[in-house]
């Protein structure tokens, strides 16, 4: 693969972290609105899911840099 | 040039030498103007023509035309220059800019894909909670603090994804990273979507 193919997929994953982040935010300030305790639990699993999702993009972004 | 010997065309006439570009009728006509007024069609200017040698062969020649007055009679001087390879020239930059052209279209169909994929990162980076909404309570939906977070689901990162597994799929990368990226993106998405039906469960209740 060339460094340049490999340079644009890092930038296509590089913004999926930075929208999975956006989705976190979005999440923790949901959290801010009067919520009953099942609905604040639900929406804190999202946001944690959310916080997974940006190491998982980041781990994406590993393995395009790693590949030879 | 033509492949003619000089006395093979001394004193004969010129649409018989170049029959491609000078029918016969139209000579005899240009000529008589040419005769009277020292001028037609052809003095004063040079271009292009088609021509053909003495084996019948077609090239391309460039040809300017110039007129004076002798004793009374107007002459004619003529200069032509093989323009075999200039028209290759102008063959080849024609095929480049076709290409270009083609390219170009291909990279303005890219181009507004991403700027469409843009424009919804856009409103999930302003946080533009009203005027997401706003459509949903307009169509009579219930309208919930959870809405925005369906939009966000549904609209935008499901959209990415796909976006990104198609990105995947049409790289080089080696296979066993590609299975691996693969997969990560689709448990994304798979989380994605038990988001949204969970931001809609919520919605529901409420």
């Amino acid at each position: 693969m060339q460094d340049s193919e490999k340079d644009k997929l890092i930038g296509t994953f590089e913004e999926l972290k930075q929208i999975e982040t956006k989705a976190s935010v979005l999440y923790t300030d949901l959290l801010k609105d009067k919520l009953s305790d099942h609905e604040a639990e639900i929406i804190e699993s999202i946001r944690r899911d959310e916080i997974k999702h940006i190491q998982i993009a980041q781990e994406i972004i590993t393995l395009i840099k790693e590949d030879k | 040039m033509f492949g003619y010997k000089s006395d093979e065309v001394i004193g004969k006439q010129l649409h018989l030498i170049i029959p491609a570009v000078l029918e016969k009728d139209k000579f005899h006509k240009d000529f008589k103007d040419f005769a009277s007024h020292g001028t037609n069609w052809v003095v004063g200017g040079a271009f292009e023509l088609e021509v053909k040698n003495k084996e019948g062969n077609k090239f391309m020649i460039e040809l300017s035309v110039g007129s004076y007055q002798e004793n009374g009679h107007w002459q004619a001087v003529g200069v032509m220059r093989d323009a075999t390879g200039k028209a290759k020239e102008k063959a080849n930059l024609q095929d480049k800019i076709d290409e270009t052209e083609k390219l170009n279209k291909l990279m303005i169909g890219r181009e507004l894909k991403m700027i469409e994929l843009k424009e919804e990162i856009k409103k999930l980076r302003l946080g533009t909670k009203k005027q997401d909404v706003e459509p949903i309570k307009q169509s009579g939906q219930e309208n919930t603090i959870f809405d925005e977070g369906i939009h966000v689901e549904e609209g935008v990162i499901h959209q990415l994804h796909d976006h990104f597994i198609n990105e995947l799929k049409s790289s080089t990368l080696n296979n066993e990273t590609k299975t691996k990226a693969l997969q990560m993106v689709e448990t994304l998405t798979a989380d994605s979507e038990k988001h949204e039906r969970l931001l809609t469960e919520l919605s529901n209740a409420r």
